[in-house]
């Protein structure tokens, strides 16, 4: 209701009748956007930023306001540990697969001439079959009894299965990276394939040989789509909690994963609230930091 | 050693083609800068090819247009001098070296792009001093030099700015400074004025025209405007469809077109598709015609300036001359194109006479010298 | 001919030839590399589906399609099945009208602010999954909605919503406004027109954007864990069956679901190019980047063009 009067209040200044109508129909043809907006994506997130300033008592949650659960979760040693680790792990598999993927990017915009359309979809399919599929797989191949180590041992090189591939902080980097290359190369793709032919040539009539026209052109020109890139990969990994639960094993547990816990058997929601408040909060913070960083870039054209 | 030269011959041209670059290796070509010998473009999966055995010889200093429609072939052959392509059969020779393997960033040639491609994330400076930078000049010797190409094209105060932050004549400064800032032996520019308005293009034609002078570089000029080549080039070539039509100096091509396509081309003209009597004289489908000399095919084109047509008392003296209805008039304000019908022809005329109207009758004439006998071409 | 002058030249292009034909097999071999580490889960799984064997491991030993029969014999993956296709429809059914309308609404109201509702409505897309699952049970919970059916379908119309959204303003963008302007002028009112001149111009898109979300909802795990109830999806179902005691049957359910998802997609993914080209061919000069791949991608990653924008 408020909003109605507020807009009625603005409707005072405005003078043409006609004018009036107009700002209500627009106001109308809003409002189912407004309120889809209002309930699935500001609500959530009020409660549960709510929620996680609520206390927990035996699992039922009594409405007080108490930062309880961030001051004990900030001095639990297990979150700590986990937060670190998530965060290595997180970031050091974005940062692998940007090495790969924007490369990639490169080298398909750059040499594949028609067929890079082609080209960059077989990358991006993976995307659409199912993510657990695609993370269980890892497990067939890393396992103990997987085919990485039956490849190994017919080739002679190890003659015992090795135990080092599977249930390790290695494994779920190994999945995470995996999951993360299509969304960097998207990224990075777009970025580099909307620079135009003619500044590659340019360069080049410049004097520049291709290392000099990567370094000083179409790197500048298409590190804020890295940049974005790496922010979507570093979110997407940061929050998972399939990949630990599927190859990650004890040493691979990251902070979704006990987001679960807390969600499920340990019946704490505010506490679960609370890291889930923190997942949310670092991927705004690497946002954040990103935009900053490509709005400071000049854009193509 | 004689074998490691045969394979790399063998890759790029085929045998046929050894002829013309023995040709160009006994220095005949020597004073020229720009040489394409044979040159023919295929782009792959496409059965046309875009250029098609194309010679050409460009002299230092010249200032050289290559005009043609979109599709002639114009900006492939601009494309195969700077490097962009290569060609698929032919040779390129720079300063009579051959340079059909040589990258664009080794060629000591420098274009203006169309859409003037400067580098959006450089500030106006930094796109200028860029060829500088790339090729190691060492960085205090960058920023004079940058500043004097700067006030070459009148742009100095604008040399903190971002591309963007500039209106299109000014860029197309810019994009012309940087490519003459290393004062390359060439400069190709590729449809330079093309995206620019009608007076700011009338202005640059001057500023581009003062610059050649200048820095006595050859310019190579592709346009389809054919006021532009006209008025800019010491000699240009007109091309259709992959070929060169007519290369010669612009009063040539304007006065003496080679070819049907160059006349139509090349400012307006009347076409008349003719039939040879006997000796000099010629019929126009029903029309008798006096010419200037006699014709060698008995079908031939005969092509007729609209301003060499002379209106009224004028023509009282001229063999070719007739009374004619007119069918049209069209205003175009210092002058009207007026459209006439003798017999089964129509033939358009340039009158000065404000009073003529549909269905006035007019007499008009031309010199035989002045309708000239073109090969017969499509398009 | 100057031989002497022209051998060193020729001997340095030589050289630069076979540098660049190295670095060229180089460059191929990395690149296959990556495309092999990018569709070797998918291949290992087909594989070991059909594996005679209840141990996932090399060599194999023998073809069998039992796993295939068991599949279709386990009534509980089979009811599974069923559920996450009536959730797969309700949901693809729901956002495909909510997507429509905020196309067009984004489209049509040239106005500011539209960029930032864009983002909202996009949020679901970007978030990570935990955290959309998460927030949404505790608004359910608080409004006293228990987790089931409805549950999962607001979960994921919130992410398929967008996708269908940004498939099709990309869609209008490339269309032309003329198009409309004629029909009006023609004397069609503005529900003729949508109707006639509109919908049908983005009618291959839309059910593009449908199946591509069909897709999705289908396979999508990390949402849904938090907002099933007793009733699970088949992901949800699958991950028990992973968790506790595990047998190859998955890898059969696995290997079926990502062929029909590849099907529908390379259906979405022609549609998609059909339309472009189409609406193409009706503009002469507009060079459009985005084929059927921009529209896919910037609607799987909306965040590219803005970064900040979007919240969680």
């Amino acid at each position: 209701m408020s909003t109605i009067t507020g807009e009625q209040a603005a409707a005072g200044e405005v003078t043409s009748p006609n004018r009036l109508w107009q700002s209500i129909k627009k106001f109308l043809a809003l409002s189912p956007a407004l309120v889809w907006i209002f309930v699935l994506v500001l609500l959530p997130n009020i409660f549960l930023i709510l929620y996680s300033v609520w206390e927990n008592d035996l699992g039922t949650i009594s409405q007080n306001w108490t930062l309880d659960n961030y001051s004990s979760l900030f001095q639990s040693e297990v979150f700590k540990t986990l937060l670190k680790r998530t965060l290595i792990i997180s970031l050091v598999s974005t940062t692998i697969a940007t090495l790969i993927a924007y490369p990639l990017a490169y080298v398909v915009v750059t040499k594949f001439g028609r067929y890079k359309t082609i080209a960059a979809l077989l990358i991006i399919i993976p995307l659409w079959v199912s993510y657990l599929m695609r993370v269980f797989a890892w497990k067939i191949i890393l396992g103990e009894e997987g085919v990485l180590n039956g490849m190994l041992m017919s080739l002679g090189i190890t003659d015992k299965p090795s135990e080092a591939f599977l249930y390790s902080t290695t494994t779920v980097i190994v999945a995470l990276t995996y999951v993360a290359i299509p969304y960097i190369f998207l990224s990075t793709y777009t970025a580099l394939d909307r620079i135009p032919r003619h500044y590659y040539e340019a360069s080049s009539d410049c004097g520049a040989s291709p290392w000099g026209t990567f370094r000083n052109v179409i790197w500048p020109l298409s590190r804020p789509g890295v940049a974005v890139g790496f922010a979507i990969g570093f979110v997407l990994t940061f929050g998972d909690y399939v990949t630990p639960a599927m190859v990650g094993g004890l040493e691979g547990t990251m902070l979704g994963s006990i987001v679960l816990q807390e969600f499920g058997n340990a019946n704490n929601w505010p506490m679960g609230a609370g890291i889930g408040v923190v997942i949310a909060g670092a991927g705004l913070l690497v946002l954040a930091v990103v935009s900053l960083f490509t709005r400071l870039d000049a854009r193509i054209e | 050693m004689a074998e490691e030269r045969e394979e790399t011959e063998l890759n790029t041209a085929t045998t046929e083609r050894q002829e013309p670059s023995a040709r160009a290796a006994t220095g005949e070509s020597a004073a020229a800068v720009v040489e394409l010998v044979g040159v023919t473009k295929t782009y792959p999966g496409e059965e046309e090819s875009a250029v098609a055995d194309v010679d050409l010889r460009i002299r230092e200093g010249e200032f050289f247009s290559i005009l043609g429609s979109s599709g002639s072939g114009k900006t492939t052959t601009l494309r195969m001098i700077a490097g962009f392509e290569q060609p698929t059969i032919g040779r390129v020779f720079l300063d009579g070296n051959d340079a059909t393997d040589v990258p664009p960033y080794r060629r000591d040639v420098s274009t203006v792009f169309q859409n003037y491609a400067l580098f959006p994330h450089m500030k106006v400076q930094a796109n200028v001093a860029y060829p500088l930078k790339m090729s190691g000049v060492p960085r205090r010797e960058i920023g004079p030099r940058v500043k004097e190409a700067l006030e070459r094209v009148s742009m100095a105060e604008y040399a903190k700015r971002l591309p963007h932050q500039l209106s299109g004549g000014q860029r197309q400064r810019v994009a012309l400074a940087r490519a003459l800032i290393r004062g390359p032996r060439l400069l190709l520019l590729d449809e330079p004025l093309g995206a620019l308005d009608l007076k700011l293009r009338e202005e640059m034609l001057f500023v581009l025209k003062r610059l050649q002078r200048e820095v006595g570089i050859t310019f190579i000029y592709v346009t389809h405007d054919q006021g532009e080549a006209l008025a800019m080039s010491d000699l240009m070539a007109v091309m259709n469809k992959g070929r060169i039509e007519q290369l010669a100096t612009p009063a040539e091509i304007y006065a003496k077109p080679a070819t049907s396509f160059v006349a139509g081309f090349i400012g307006k003209t009347n076409l008349l598709s003719c039939r040879h009597v006997e000796g000099n004289r010629a019929e126009a489908g029903s029309v008798p015609l006096i010419l200037a000399e006699d014709p060698k095919q008995s079908q031939f084109t005969l092509s007729v300036r609209p301003e060499s047509i002379l209106i009224g008392t004028d023509c009282h003296s001229l063999p070719n001359r007739f009374v004619a209805e007119v069918s049209e008039v069209l205003f175009l304000g210092h002058e009207r194109e007026v459209l006439a019908k003798i017999g089964d022809q129509r033939l358009m005329v340039r009158s000065q006479d404000l009073t003529v109207g549909p269905g006035d009758t007019i007499e008009f004439g031309w010199d035989p010298k002045e309708a000239v006998i073109v090969e017969a071409t499509g398009g | 001919m100057g031989t002497s002058e022209r051998t060193p030249n020729n001997r340095m292009k030589a050289n630069s030839k076979v540098v660049k034909i190295v670095l060229g097999v180089v460059v191929g071999v990395a690149v296959l590399c990556v495309y092999v580490f990018l569709y070797a889960p998918m291949m290992v799984t087909a594989l070991f589906s059909v594996n005679d064997s209840t141990i996932q491991t090399l060599p194999f030993q023998g073809f069998t399609t039992k796993w295939y029969s068991a599949l279709f014999n386990d009534e509980a993956m089979k009811s599974a099945i069923y559920f996450s296709l009536k959730v797969a429809a309700v949901a693809v059914t729901v956002s495909a009208v909510a997507g429509l309308g905020f196309a067009l609404l984004v489209h049509r109201l040239q106005m500011r602010g539209t960029g930032a509702l864009q983002g909202l409505i996009a949020a679901p897309l970007v978030a990570p999954g935990l955290v959309l699952g998460i927030s949404l049970l505790v608004v359910f919970r608080q409004a006293n909605v228990s987790p089931g059916f409805w549950t999962i379908v607001a979960g994921h119309a919130a992410f398929i919503t967008p996708l269908i959204m940004f498939i099709l303003i990309q869609r209008l963008k490339t269309a032309d406004p003329s198009l409309e302007q004629a029909s009006m002028d023609c004397g069609a009112g503005y529900i003729r027109t949508f109707w006639h001149v509109t919908l049908p111009g983005l009618r291959v898109a839309l059910i593009a954007g449908c199946l591509l979300g069909f897709t999705l909802s289908m396979d999508e795990i990390a949402v849904t864990f938090f907002l099933a109830g007793t009733e699970p999806t088949l992901p949800v179902y699958v991950w028990g069956l992973l968790r506790f005691g595990f047998t190859p049957e998955v890898n059969a359910a696995f290997t079926l679901i990502a062929g029909g998802s590849l099907l529908l997609l390379t259906f979405a993914g022609l549609l998609l190019y059909i339309s472009g080209r189409r609406q193409r061919a009706g503009i002469p000069n507009s060079i459009d980047q985005a084929e059927g791949l921009g529209a896919i991608g910037v609607s799987t990653a909306p965040s590219t063009t803005e970064g900040g924008t979007r919240t969680v």
